[in-house]
């Protein structure tokens, strides 16, 4: 057996080179307790699926992550919305523009602010945004338009200005 | 304009590289050897048997299925649509169910459905109409609110099938050049002996609809022409001046896809899904939302290779194609409206009801294009609305299918300036006959200030029964008359 047939060689590999990005993707979205829970839930996973780790080993580890962070809000009734919980990070600085981004983003559903932050923080393409939240490209693509028009209504502002003939009336 | 992503992302909160060693630290080895330790793998699966149990239970759990799927088709939205989550901004409006078909081998029908349903939203935006709401409902089903909407008809521009890319070989097909023969090129336009009447009239332009008023050098005067909607051209507004050709409707190949479109400030570079032979120079059109009724062209360009392989578009004014719509592409479906209902009531307007003016009831039932007014004249819906100078005079009415306004001024009488709704009802803008614009305005305006299409102030005015009304100097007229509504306070509430 070589070491990559070996499996605890392979995971000790997808540990070095996922880790921080699984780190991330869960502290950016909730509390350290929590995002180290959503790390080993990620990766127990990952362990029992090693052979199942595919080329874009990222991507899907981020899409574990998600599904680890879905289970434990579904588990915690209690816990705050995830837009909610966006909102609270973002006004940390306590800035007045933060402040009312954030009073903006905890009027989005979860969805929409799971589709802004893959992008704006996990900085994903709308392709790989797709594979981690298991839909097309193109329906991720529309999720993540219409998610940030919703905010910069919020924020009382378009976002593309309309291509239409003038004197239209 | 910044784009609230970029918001967000100043407000990231991790940084990825910051945590580049904590796997490596001994509590990140002790968390990883602890995985391996206590969790067993699950093994690759193997090919799996085939029971006749298995089997059996599969195709009842898709019996179940198909019963659970035939039930809604059967008990859903198109029969009796689920009532409206919310009432609508304004307090009225209208809500229908629309039903979505993908084009077979094209997308799923929950694809079909969300890219339906940012598609209408769109068209919404792109007519003004931008509180349009639309929701999928179920799988096939979207369910569209448009505030202050008061006729299906008002539907219809949001229901129009996705259309592509159009090339034209200029030099095989054009009929007139206004910088050559203006008076030819206004003639084709309006569709005067010599040019086709049936099918769908195209108008394209990169900062003007033609289909609407047009000023045209003429001998050294400006024209003033209302263009009515014909068909068999296109008439293609060069992108400086007031020049324009005028072609026949024979492109050189039509319905090609963008597969992908890469923009810049007010340009924009479409790669197309397969290349085209076209003589230089080549009118490559491009619809990526259906405006209006009919294919109306939001951008033109020509072509950039031979064969037409890419185009290049120039969208005037700060217009930009939204994000979305470069990848996604048409909507591949087809759009059918099951079912429509109102919500509320919509306020009466001003002005004064008065019984139906004999010629009035003549021009909708006799002149009128079936786009614009496609139904019967609505008895005792008549309201004087404005009046001034020179015998002008304008009345707002209804028929089966839509709210109009009439108008006339001296020798003058126009028909169809103006299709009110549906769009918020703060100030809106209608032209009339004698150089006139007026328009109806919500209960808060105090002042209208109408502002001419070079900027100066033309008038400053207070509404009178909910409508104001004012006359524009002759060099004034065109596309770019402004109206601004402002409040008690001077405060602007509404632009048109």
């Amino acid at each position: 057996m070589t070491a990559s047939d070996d499996p605890r060689h392979r995971f000790e590999e997808l540990w070095d080179t996922q880790h921080a990005a699984v780190l991330a993707y869960a502290l950016r979205r909730t509390d350290p307790d929590t995002a180290r829970d959503v790390v080993a839930e990620a990766f127990t996973a990952a362990w029992r699926r090693i052979d199942d780790v595919p080329e874009q080993a990222r991507l899907w580890m981020l899409g574990l992550a998600r599904g680890a962070l879905s289970n434990i809000r579904r588990a915690d009734r209690r816990r705050a919305a995830l837009a909610e919980q966006i909102a609270t990070t973002v006004a940390r600085d306590g800035s007045v523009e933060s402040l009312g981004l954030a009073e903006a983003i905890r009027d989005l559903s979860d969805r929409d602010a799971e589709a802004l932050l893959l992008v704006a923080w996990d900085g994903l393409s709308h392709a790989e945004a797709a594979r981690v939240v298991g839909c097309t490209t193109a329906t991720f693509t529309v999720r993540v338009h219409r998610a940030r028009r919703r905010l910069a209504a919020l924020l009382g502002r378009p976002t593309t200005t309309p291509v239409v003939p003038e004197g239209s009336e | 304009m910044t784009d609230p992503t970029q918001l967000l992302a100043a407000r990231n909160p991790v940084s990825e590289d910051t945590l580049r060693d904590r796997g490596a630290a001994p509590e990140g080895v002790r968390m990883r050897d602890e995985i391996m330790a206590r969790n067993p793998r699950v093994a690759r699966p193997q090919r799996r048997r085939v029971h006749i149990g298995g089997i059996i239970g599969g195709a009842a759990a898709v019996g179940a299925a198909a019963l659970v799927g035939a039930l809604f088709v059967m008990t859903g939205p198109q029969d009796e649509p689920p009532p409206s989550g919310a009432i609508p901004e304004g307090g009225w409006g209208m809500e229908a169910t629309v039903r979505v078909e993908p084009s077979p081998g094209g997308l799923s029908l929950e694809d079909a459905s969300e890219r339906a349903a940012a598609i209408i939203e769109a068209r919404g935006e792109s007519r003004g109409m931008d509180n349009v709401q639309a929701d999928v409902l179920a799988p096939g089903f979207v369910r569209v609110t448009v505030p202050w909407a008061q006729f299906e008809s008002q539907f219809a521009p949001l229901l129009l099938g996705s259309p592509r890319v159009a090339i034209y070989d200029l030099d095989r097909v054009t009929l007139a050049n206004s910088a050559t023969d203006p008076a030819r090129a206004l003639r084709v336009l309006r569709g005067r002996p010599g040019t086709a009447r049936s099918g769908e009239w195209y108008a394209i332009s990169g900062s003007q609809l033609v289909a609407g008023p047009l000023s045209a050098p003429t001998g050294g005067r400006r024209l003033w022409a209302w263009v009515e909607a014909r068909s068999g051209v296109v008439a293609a507004r060069a992108r400086s001046g007031t020049s324009f050709r005028v072609l026949r409707d024979t492109p050189v190949a039509d319905s090609i896809d963008i597969t992908s479109i890469e923009e810049s400030t007010g340009r924009i570079r479409a790669v197309l899904g397969r290349s085209v032979v076209a003589s230089r120079p080549a009118l490559v059109v491009s619809e990526p939302f259906a405006i209006g009724y009919g294919p109306s062209i939001v951008a033109s360009g020509r072509s950039s290779s031979r064969p037409v392989a890419t185009a290049n578009f120039a969208l005037g004014g700060g217009r930009r194609v939204p994000e979305w719509a470069i990848s996604v592409g048409g909507l591949d479906a087809v759009l059918q409206q099951a079912s429509v209902r109102g919500i509320g009531t919509p306020p009466q307007r001003g002005g004064r009801r008065i019984p139906t003016p004999k010629r009035l009831r003549l021009v909708v039932r006799t002149g009128l294009d079936p786009l614009d007014a496609p139904g019967a004249f609505r008895e005792g819906s008549v309201r004087l609305v404005a009046s001034g100078s020179g015998g002008f005079r304008a009345w707002e009415f209804e028929t089966t299918t839509a709210r109009l306004v009439a108008s006339a001024g001296g020798n003058v009488f126009a028909y169809g300036m103006c299709a009110l709704g549906p769009t918020a009802p703060v100030i809106e803008k209608c032209f009339g006959a004698a150089a006139f614009v007026f328009g109806p305005v919500a209960p808060g305006v105090r002042t209208v200030i109408v502002s001419g299409s070079d900027g100066t102030r033309v008038a400053r005015m207070r509404p009178r029964n909910g409508w104001f009304s004012a006359t524009i100097p002759a060099a004034q007229t065109g596309g770019g008359v402004e109206v601004v509504a402002l409040d008690a306070s001077g405060a602007e509430i509404g632009r048109r």
